[in-house]
């Protein structure tokens, strides 16, 4: 995380508005090798520069964001989900095709910055909203999971300190935060949420599926 | 029925136009009703004038069907797209038109054919193929083919099954009976062929159909997407022009046009106070609360139920001074509103990063706090606690058990009752500089 090169990050919006604002925030502390307004454009972009963090807006013109994840199996890339929309189909869209976490687009720039490094670190990133959506889907006791669904029941249900951390995460706690109210060290935190990051991509909740899928179908 | 509507001849078309059936004045086919306008007399006149036509000699009834069908549809339209309140619909477009066009072009034909043809021939030749007719003509008819509608797949197969009556019936008054059951499989075969060239163009008929309605659905949408950001988003970005000047005014308009288009856009119907939910209930607090202080309340919450009674309201009243509280005198940027609706309770949290506070050093004026936060949740069998960290902000955790008014709940994160203003309350021990 602390490297002395500075990150090397790709913008994907189709606002110019919106890639002028991050881009602003984030001068000289990240170094944006490229920026994107279409799927196409950010494929190739991203195929080109290989960097280590794409910013990348959920909704795109010719597809959206779980579009471009999908279109690079193979890259190193981390994407971070970045969005003004609340729907929780839209985020989980973009977090089960693979992004590592997901901010609004009102997020202040310290803030950005931190969830960057720690994306590009490999840990997740939860906004608060993003946490409720989890508690929400997890919420249910049963998983319920589809007749013919074969569900791994650890991938379906939250254990409780992971229910806590989430549960702090929507209140508002930052990582650091959470560490002190728990007493347990940040890397404790981190590995928590990348924990429920991975459930949230691979648990066949049914909530999880219908959200994706409600996407998918566009 | 009688009409006695005056001709509204008001405003003259400046250029005479086919005459336009109306249907709410008509006694038939609003024949008369239609001509009557045109030339600025009473219906009555052009009534009398078909009646007598009629019965001297049936050539009245003859007039009044060929101008039905001549005359253009009107329909009613709002004001603006047409000065007379009408716009035309071409003919052909309704079934009746239709269906009489097919009834009088096959009745019209078999007329001619009888004088042209000699006698003998045109009652074993001329009605089954008068029924053929008029059968192909009935499954042509449907010009708007919609599979989904039973009604227009009924008319389909009819169509086609009087074709087949007809070459059936054509076939043995013509050879005898003998033949019936040749006849009865060349008509299967003929019809099999016609089905065969036919079914894909009205396939892609259907789909074109089906994909012309997507469209207007979509214009329509359009319509309804721009009438609504007129009336929101244009109006509060000129409001925000005017009020240039005033970063306070701006951010709250700005953030009040926000939360109402996310509303709009991801919340669906829009919900009155009286049977609103937890979520809701909060949501609307927390915008209520934002629009009177100008500082962002995030909103996150878990859960759902019923939001509207007694304790209920004990419960979102302390939520909503807890927020007012946060935005008046934390001074924080923004303030993080997390609400649960879980099995047994419902917890409220609010939590601001601003400057905290210490129990003693709290002047009279914020006592609200204490009294109405924690005075409230008591009195319904809740519970509150207020843990404030100076330099690092302060959390009210709001607790509503849902079994009772009094009940024995345990408190979540050790939160505890009527421990209002625990200053550096023990659940925050770490010192953070």
């Amino acid at each position: 995380m602390t490297q002395s090169d500075p990150l090397r990050v790709v913008l994907v919006d189709d606002h110019e508005l919106v890639r002028a604002g991050v881009r602003a925030t984030l001068a000289g502390r990240v170094d944006i090798v490229g920026e994107a307004g279409d799927v196409a454009g950010a494929v190739e972009l991203i195929r080109a520069t290989n960097p280590d963090v794409v910013l990348l807006d959920v909704h795109l013109p010719g597809g959206n964001g779980p579009a471009v994840i999908a279109s690079l199996p193979a890259t190193t890339a981390r994407f971070l989900a970045l969005s003004v929309s609340d729907a929780a189909d839209d985020v989980i869209a973009v977090i089960r095709a693979g992004a590592r976490g997901y901010v609004t687009k009102a997020i202040g720039g310290d803030e950005l910055l931190t969830a960057i490094e720690r994306v590009a670190s490999g840990d997740a990133v939860f906004s608060p909203r993003l946490a409720g959506f989890v508690l929400d889907a997890f919420r249910a006791q049963q998983p319920e999971a589809g007749p013919s669904q074969e569900s791994d029941p650890e991938l379906d249900r939250l254990t409780n300190r992971e229910r806590e951390v989430l549960q702090l995460l929507a209140r508002g706690y930052a990582y650091k935060e959470i560490a002190d109210r728990l007493t347990i060290s940040i890397k404790t935190v981190e590995s928590h949420a990348s924990a429920v990051l991975r459930k949230l991509q691979l648990s066949n909740r049914r909530e999880l599926r219908r959200w994706a899928e409600a996407r998918a179908l566009e | 029925m009688l009409c006695t509507m005056k001709p509204a001849s008001v405003t003259a078309a400046p250029y005479w136009q086919v005459p336009r059936l109306r249907p709410e004045r008509r006694w038939l086919g609003g024949v008369a009703p239609a001509i009557a306008v045109e030339l600025g007399v009473e219906p009555l006149v052009i009534r009398l004038a078909f009646v007598v036509l009629t019965m001297s000699g049936g050539l009245g009834l003859a007039l009044y069907a060929a101008a039905w069908l001549w005359f253009t549809y009107a329909v009613r339209a709002s004001d603006r797209e047409s000065p007379d309140g009408y716009v035309p619909v071409p003919k052909g477009r309704t079934r009746a038109h239709r269906i009489v066009g097919v009834l009088s072009v096959v009745v019209g034909a078999m007329l001619a054919a009888r004088r042209a043809l000699p006698a003998g021939v045109h009652d074993a030749a001329l009605w089954p193929v008068a029924v053929a007719a008029f059968g192909l003509l009935l499954a042509w008819s449907s010009g708007e083919v919609d599979w989904s509608e039973p009604r227009e797949l009924a008319r389909a197969a009819g169509g086609l099954s009087l074709i087949a009556a007809g070459v059936i019936g054509f076939i043995v008054l013509n050879f005898g009976r003998t033949v019936a059951p040749q006849a009865l499989l060349l008509a299967t075969g003929i019809l099999s062929l016609v089905v065969t060239i036919v079914a894909p163009w009205l396939w892609r008929a259907a789909a074109q159909v089906s994909h012309q309605r997507l469209e207007r659905a979509r214009a329509v949408e359009r319509a309804e997407l721009a009438a609504h950001l007129h009336d929101s988003v244009l109006q509060t970005l000129s409001l925000i022009t005017r009020n240039a000047d005033d970063p306070a005014a701006t951010r709250k308009l700005a953030r009040r046009q926000e939360r109402e288009l996310r509303q709009w856009l991801f919340g669906g119907t829009a919900q009155t106070s009286e049977n609103e939910t937890f979520r809701e209930a909060l949501a609307r607090t927390a915008a209520e609360v934002e629009d009177q202080h100008g500082v962002p309340i995030e909103t996150v919450s878990v859960g759902d139920g019923p939001g509207t009674d007694e304790r209920m309201q004990a419960l979102l009243a302390a939520t909503r001074e807890a927020l007012v509280n946060a935005s008046r005198h934390s001074g924080a940027a923004s303030v993080d509103l997390f609400g649960e609706f879980g099995a047994n309770q419902v917890e409220v949290f609010v939590r601001d990063k601003g400057c905290g506070f210490v129990a003693e050093a709290v002047p009279t004026d914020r006592r609200g706090l204490e009294e109405s936060v924690v005075g409230r949740m008591q009195r319904m069998g809740g519970q509150a606690s207020v843990t404030s960290n100076p330099g690092h902000g302060t959390e009210v955790v709001l607790v509503l058990p849902l079994d009772g008014p009094v009940g024995g709940s345990h408190a979540p994160d050790g939160a505890q009752p009527s421990a209002a203003n625990v200053a550096a309350a023990p659940h925050l021990p770490k010192a953070r500089t």
